[in-house]
């Protein structure tokens, strides 16, 4: 037994199984405190039932508040994971091995929030069912149902393939629950035969699942694009929200890189070099959410059509001037000034700058739904719209209930595919050289360790 | 890893396709069922026999026709009736919020007895045996020891029938004194009087008018019979007529009326007299005026000689003296122009007709400034005419119950210093209080609320306590059944039989009936029936005055003297209303019946006989003065006067000035450098008559034009309130000498800047408590009554508005 | 297969809200109580949409009675994920109370804000339950309504001609709101019809769509007010 957990202590990348194998009390003090969120979120929800809707800060013209822009939000998030990983994998990138599993439970866990915002935006919950039964395919929300369902499937089998070799080592390790990671790891024994089968099969769902992925945000928006109304009905809705969510993907994904490094000790799988090429993405993305940005509320401005203009004005200079200023720094100003120096562009400036631009995508999404809906072609009485108490505790039970799910996650599963951060050690480094090599000029493309 | 296509392969594959075609299809259908089991039920509207039954709304004056839908025993909806000469089959929102009356949660249920104070009542059910003989008990008591005149009944002011019997009852009970609530029509009844000599209601010929000019008349928001003047208002501009008349609206206030008019002039408050003859003026200069009817009808508009060889002012040169164009124009504010261009309108289209001042249905204006307008129509001929100004033609029977009293006491009410009517329901309090000429023993109130609808409504809340015994029927707990010591629940119009007259400004004699639509709710009762049941209880003489049996009986003898009448016909189609009125104008009259029974059931079937010919140029009618003429300058006026010298400084002229006698400018009131702003109350279509607050329909409506609903709201101008630092929707205090109130200010750019308004309507302190929102407007008033019929000035006083 | 369409003359409405109350009082939408008016959620299929201009003392003010429109194109059926809303054969653009979700997709995308939302569980307090109309369901909370042209009445007006064996004639089946209007400004019809006097006024130069530029083909045609000149009254003297 001795000799065991010695053994087990001198394994590479132990530390990547400590928090299978141990829990502080810490992870019981805070999964108490996101509980307590939690159900405080349930009792709001139990309240919102009973009472109706009306105990939203939802009026007339204001039908879509907190909840829709949860919903986008959340949707947005979840490119984080299946999008970056499946194009790092399909890039080679080999930077990519310690982080694609966090990203990858991050898309899994938040699809399920943002349905979530969806459903407790109902008027009638309990009809739910009638998207199955009545279904209209003309309708953009039912193309949502469609493609989350599909991305669902997609992320989930995409989560699940490159967990079978990790699965197979905790089931081999003999710790805790071992019947259960033996029903998951599917008979694993690392065969070559399974490992192409494998690799096989995780290109194929990395293939699928970026254009799963990009509809997904893309119908995400033309709900919006598909009206009449101003300011939604633009054609680049949808390009801009798939840069909107991979830009706040990726931010999301930073953060919990983050603090998975510095709960469990991870410095020396997620390094400073990680953090710096996922800012430069940010980096990228900011630049580009940016571009967009510009262009739509340009075009606006230029056409001079009062509809579009009383929106407009609303947020440039009326009652959502804050919100969209706020956002435009949060989102642009104080991510590129931070990421596009190197001696900023640290794991705290990274963060820093994540932090900044959720808050400010969070708001970017307000500031689509609630100007448009609050300034109507027909000038009918205004109301304000101010979210109540129920709005502001679902939101937050929401994120404490998925840091909490995500906590849970890494309690059973390691965080970092072991796995592929081996394959890297072992294989990565000479496949690497010899593929550069094959770049430069006069030299034949060998694979192997000819010219260590 | 081929698939091997054998029958053992073949075999599993359809077993398994199959059953999970069946698995799926039991699937779908129990989500459906499990769909609908996990959703509430809806609410199950229970259903029954329908019926249509007719009725009439009492919510307003006009008296509308309505036809309820039932279902069983519920009523469901109201509509208009198609063939009630008034309405036809539009209503005004009033009329379809009835329902809400009817069902309304805060109703009384049976009869209240105030075992407590007046200051803190205690309220006990008890039966209508007990009131009853506790009122019949009480007037006896007075009736025995001489005191019969002290019993003082006030009752609403829409016609009914039943108004007749409650004064029969008076009259033979021995009591002179039967009140009415004010009327806003009660300047133009003055004018009516000193200028025609006739007391009848006036009448106007909408539809038949070419041009229209209303001196700030509430016209589309509740003013006379409301959805008649809308039916007549949709006929002026329907395509189909041909031609278009114009209707100008000249009021301070950029209303909802002012915003449906042709034309709004925006004039100085309080100046529309001065308005109206300096457009005589250019009428007169430029030659556009009826010669033919000045010489042959009117009296008074050249200068004349008296009897004793006087000299005295005509109309002609006080106009063209006192009101010339560029004096006018910088009184009232109205561009010289506008003036010049609104007279040649007006002058040219004829027939044109001018009305005013300043009415709503509750709010009366100034009798001189109505008189000045009412000058307008004589100096076009527009005076019974198509077209013009009518006087409602006479029921044709005779009026016994409207005659003065005979009775020995004088009224209670008695305002001695008006030339007409002579009295004033404003004086009440203080008669009351001073015990003056007698000491008030009983009050009887029918479903009348003097302490809110009025401006000296504490003074009425002060002089009630002092009271003895007071009755009140009332259908909700109001400000002023509060004080009774006996409250009776009244029925609501669907439950109880109705009967009215002509509304006010419509011109044909008509009398409408309709039998309950619905049983009673609760203990709900006919005022008329328990008067009936008083006056058998009181015995000779007054129940041999009053011999029926129920309410029904006695419109059935009332219906009998209809009958005997000959002529007029029960409501029809439009078709045959034509088809009677070329019949009766070559002096046929062809009835649909042949006896009073016929009469009754074809009346209890289609709403109501009508006389829908009107007979024009019985100058003998419709002049009653000394002259027997239109009299520019009131004889009856300076007849009274000469016997009343304080009259003369009461209206603010010196004795002997013929001006007193002439339509003229009554002085202004200036603002004051501490209350700046004039205060203006309005009264919207939804509240009109000061109610409808209890009833949520109308509350949702009450102000389209800013969105405003179910509080008080009150008007700026965008840029005083800029100046005061309000900003839209903040509360302010708007104070006046009188008292302050603390309400939501809007910013209205129809608000003249130096005006603020409320709506009337608000303020409830007892009842409903959805009606127990807002300010109260006519407590903020000053009390101000003009001289010639001690009428309420509403438009007197200042007030300063500032921030809370 | 009649298209039913209305005409609203703005010359002869008054703005009297006769119309809103009896379309209240008729389809059995229930009063919001003060606090949730004073929140913009009054419940009323038609409204009065003011619109003021101008500067003391020259003003204009339209006053618009505007119901649902019934589109012939209607961006809110397509956007239904259950099918709630859909367009009938005659013209009708209908709301199936028992199946909608309440997600208020639709409530979005109507470009005139004709949409109304049950925020509460309707309430009818003390016996305003009795008056409510056996024919019309009452909707519970949660679910999206609008004006559906009192499609209960054309059913009942269509068993009554086939009762009578006579076939659907003018003015057998009105609205609510059209038949209540006092000055006559609403007007009913089969716009296919060409003798109808909606299709007439359809035809009238004064007529307009609202929003037109959108192509929603609103069924609902105004009649712009017009003006009066003094061609058209003055006259020699009597």
């Amino acid at each position: 037994m001795e000799q065991q957990s010695q053994h087990r202590a001198n394994l590479p990348d132990a530390v990547l199984l400590q928090p299978i194998v141990a829990t502080r009390s810490s992870f019981y003090y805070l999964a108490l405190a996101l509980l307590g969120a939690t159900s405080f979120a349930f009792f709001a929800w139990v309240w919102q039932l009973r009472q109706g809707l009306g105990v939203t800060g939802l009026n007339v013209p204001v039908y879509w508040g907190v909840y829709i822009t949860n919903f986008v939000f959340f949707i947005g998030i979840s490119h984080a994971g299946t999008l970056i990983s499946a194009i790092l994998r399909l890039c080679d990138a080999e930077w990519r091995r310690s982080i694609t599993r966090a990203a990858e439970v991050i898309t899994v866990l938040v699809l399920f929030f943002g349905v979530g915002s969806v459903i407790v935006d109902l008027g009638r919950p309990d009809r739910m069912l009638n998207v199955l039964l009545h279904p209209n395919f003309r309708s953009p929300l039912l193309w949502d149902v469609c493609s989350i369902s599909l991305y669902l499937t997609a992320s989930s089998i995409y989560l699940y393939l490159p967990l079978i070799p990790d699965l197979a080592m905790l089931r081999d390790y003999g710790g805790k629950y071992t019947w259960f990671y033996r029903i998951l790891a599917l008979g694993w024994s690392g065969t070559d035969r399974q490992r192409r089968i494998l690799h096989r099969a995780i290109s194929v769902m990395a293939v699928l699942v970026i254009p799963i992925a990009i509809s997904v945000h893309t119908v995400v928006s033309w709900v919006f694009g598909m009206t009449v109304q101003p300011m939604w009905h633009s054609t680049i809705f949808g390009p801009y929200f798939v840069v909107g969510a991979i830009f706040s993907g990726i931010a999301s994904l930073i953060i919990a890189m983050a603090l998975i490094r510095r709960i469990y000790f991870l410095q020396d799988y997620l390094k400073p070099i990680h953090f710096n090429n996922l800012g430069l993405l940010l980096l990228v993305m900011a630049l580009l959410w940016f571009y967009f940005t510009f262009a739509e509320h340009l075009t606006t401005f230029y056409g001079n059509e009062p509809a579009h203009l009383i929106v407009f004005y609303s947020k440039l200079t009326g009652p959502y001037a804050p919100l969209f200023w706020s956002m435009v720094v949060t989102c642009f100003v104080i991510p590129v000034a931070l990421l596009s120096r190197a001696r900023t562009r640290t794991v705290t400036g990274t963060v820093i700058a994540s932090i900044s631009v959720n808050i400010g995508m969070w708001l970017e999404r307000f500031t689509i739904v609630v100007p448009t809906l609050s300034q109507p072609r027909l000038p009918w009485a205004k109301s304000a719209y101010s979210a109540t108490w129920v709005e502001i505790g679902m939101t937050l039970g929401f994120g404490a209930t998925f840091i909490f799910l995500y906590m849970l996650f890494t309690k059973f599963f390691p965080i970092v595919s072991i796995w592929e951060v081996q394959e890297g050690r072992e294989q990565a480094v000479p496949e690497v050289v010899a593929r550069v090599r094959s770049y430069l000029p006069g030299t034949v493309a060998t694979t192997g360790q000819s010219e260590e | 890893m081929k698939l091997k296509v054998n029958r053992r392969n073949f075999l599993q594959f359809a077993a398994g396709g199959a059953l999970g075609v069946a698995t799926s299809e039991i699937s779908l259908r129990g989500l459906s069922d499990f769909n609908a089991a996990i959703s509430p039920e809806e609410v199950e509207v229970p259903g029954g026999p329908e019926a249509w039954r007719l009725s009439l709304c009492s919510l307003c004056p006009a008296r509308c026709g309505l036809r309820v839908r039932t279902i069983g025993s519920r009523a469901v909806k109201i509509q208009g009736n198609p063939l009630h000469p008034v309405n036809h089959e539009g209503l005004c929102p009033r009329g379809i919020a009835g329902l809400q009356a009817l069902y309304h949660p805060d109703r009384l249920r049976a009869p209240l007895k105030n075992l407590g104070t007046r200051k803190s009542p205690r309220w006990q059910e008890i039966s209508w045996e007990e009131a009853t003989v506790a009122v019949t008990n009480r007037l006896r008591e007075l009736r025995q020891t001489g005191r019969a005149h002290t019993v003082v009944c006030v009752d609403r002011r829409e016609p009914d029938l039943f108004s007749r019997l409650l004064r029969r009852f008076l009259s033979a009970y021995g009591s002179p004194n039967y009140l009415a609530m004010p009327s806003g029509l009660a300047a133009l009844q003055t004018a009516a009087y000193l200028q025609q000599g006739v007391t009848k209601s006036i009448a106007y010929d909408l539809d038949n008018t070419r041009y229209l000019l209303s001196f700030g008349v509430n016209l589309l928001e509740g003013w006379g019979a409301p959805t008649s003047v809308m039916r007549s208002f949709g006929r002026w501009r329907d395509p189909a007529a041909g031609r278009r008349t114009k209707f100008t609206q000249v009021e301070s206030r950029f209303s909802l009326t002012a915003a449906r008019a042709d034309e709004w002039v925006a004039l100085r408050p309080g100046t529309e007299a001065a308005l109206a003859l300096g457009l005589a003026y250019v009428l007169i200069t430029e030659g556009l005026v009826d010669d033919k009817f000045i010489r042959d009808h009117t009296f008074g508009f050249e200068d004349w000689r008296d009897a004793t060889g006087k000299s005295h002012l005509g109309f002609r040169s006080l106009v063209l003296s006192d009101y010339r164009l560029d004096d006018v124009s910088t009184l009232t504010g109205v561009p010289a122009e506008t003036i010049l261009r609104l007279a040649r309108e007006f002058g040219r289209s004829r027939p044109a007709l001018a009305i005013g001042d300043r009415q709503t249905s509750t709010l009366a204006g100034h009798p001189y400034a109505a008189m000045a307008v009412h000058a307008l129509n004589a100096l076009v001929g527009s005076i019974d005419s198509p077209g013009g100004v009518l006087l409602q033609a006479d029921l044709p029977w005779s009026d016994e119950d409207a005659k003065p009293s005979s009775l020995p006491h004088p009224r209670i009410d008695q305002a001695p210093e008006h030339p007409v009517p002579g009295h004033s329901l404003a004086r009440l309090p203080q008669a009351i209080l001073s015990r003056k000429p007698y000491s008030v023993q009983a009050l009887l109130l029918h479903d009348v609320n003097p302490v809110f609808g009025l401006p000296n409504g504490e003074a009425f809340r002060q002089a009630f306590a002092e009271v003895p015994f007071i009755v009140s029927f009332a259908s909700f707990l109001d400000e002023t059944s509060a004080l009774a010591d006996v409250v009776l629940p009244a029925a609501t119009d669907l439950e109880r039989w109705q009967a009215a007259d002509s509304p006010p400004t419509f011109p044909f004699a008509m009398v409408s009936i309709a039998p309950p639509a619905i049983a009673p709710r609760n203990a709900a009762r006919h005022p008329a029936d328990f008067i009936l049941a008083l006056a058998r209880g009181l015995g000779e003489p007054v129940s041999s005055a009053l011999p029926f049996a129920g309410a029904e009986e006695y419109l059935r003898r009332q219906v009998g003297d209809l009958f005997a009448a000959e002529s007029g016909t029960v409501f029809s189609t439009s078709l045959e209303e034509t088809w009677h009125r070329l019949l009766e104008r070559s002096g046929w009259w062809a009835p649909t019946y042949s006896t009073a029974d016929e009469l009754w059931e074809q009346m209890k079937q289609q709403g109501g006989w009508w006389e829908p010919t009107y007979y024009y140029g019985q100058w003998d009618r419709v002049f009653q003065t000394p002259s027997g003429r239109f009299e520019f300058f009131s004889q009856l006026l300076s007849r009274w006067a000469a016997a009343h010298p304080e009259f003369a400084r009461a209206a603010g002229l010196g004795q002997g000035d013929d001006r007193l006698f002439l339509p003229h400018q009554p002085p202004l009131l200036e603002a004051s450098p501490e209350y700046p702003l004039l205060l203006l109350p309005v009264e919207v279509l939804p509240l009109a008559g000061g109610h409808g607050a209890h009833l949520p329909y109308l509350q949702q409506i009450a102000g389209p034009h800013l969105f405003a609903h179910w509080d008080s709201w009150m008007e700026i101008h965008p840029e005083t309130a800029h100046r005061l630092g309000i900003a839209d929707g903040d509360r302010v205090w708007v104070e006046s000498p009188r008292s302050r109130a603390q309400v939501r200010a809007r910013l209205y750019a129809g608000a003249r800047p130096d005006v603020v308004h409320l709506p009337l309507g608000y303020g409830h302190t007892e009842g409903s408590p959805w009606g127990r929102r807002g300010v109260n407007p006519l407590h903020l008033l000053e009390e101000r009554y003009e001289p010639l019929a001690g009428i309420a000035q509403t438009d007197r006083t200042y007030v300063k508005v500032y921030r809370t | 297969m009649p298209r039913w369409g209305m005409a609203i003359d703005l010359a002869k409405c008054t703005a009297c809200q006769a119309c809103i109350v009896a379309c209240q009082s008729e389809n059995n939408v229930p009063c919001v109580p003060p606090e949730e008016a004073a929140r913009g959620r009054i419940l009323s299929w038609i409204n009065i949409l003011p619109e003021l201009e101008g500067e003391y003392p020259r003003l204009t003010m339209r006053l618009m009675p505007i119901p649902c429109l019934h589109c012939d194109s209607p961006p809110c059926i397509l956007v239904c994920p259950v099918g709630a809303t859909g367009i009938n054969p005659e013209g009708i653009v209908r709301q199936t109370f028992s199946r909608c979700i309440g997600c208020r997709y639709c409530t979005n995308a109507c470009p005139y804000t004709r949409r109304v939302f049950n925020w509460y569980k309707p309430e009818f307090p003390g016996e305003f339950s009795q008056a409510l109309n056996p024919d019309v369901s009452v909707r519970p909370t949660g679910v999206v309504e609008k004006c559906t042209l009192c499609h209960h009445r054309l059913l009942q007006a269509r068993e009554e001609a086939r009762a009578a064996d006579r076939p659907l004639a003018e003015g057998d089946y009105v609205p609510a709101c059209v038949e209540v209007c006092p000055a006559g400004a609403m007007y009913f019809g089969d716009l296919d019809d060409p003798a109808s006097s909606v299709a007439e006024l359809a035809r009238s130069p004064r007529a307009f769509r609202l929003l037109e530029e959108l192509g929603t083909h609103p069924k609902v045609i105004y009649l712009a007010q017009g003006e009066w000149s003094s061609g058209t009254t003055e006259s020699t003297s009597r």
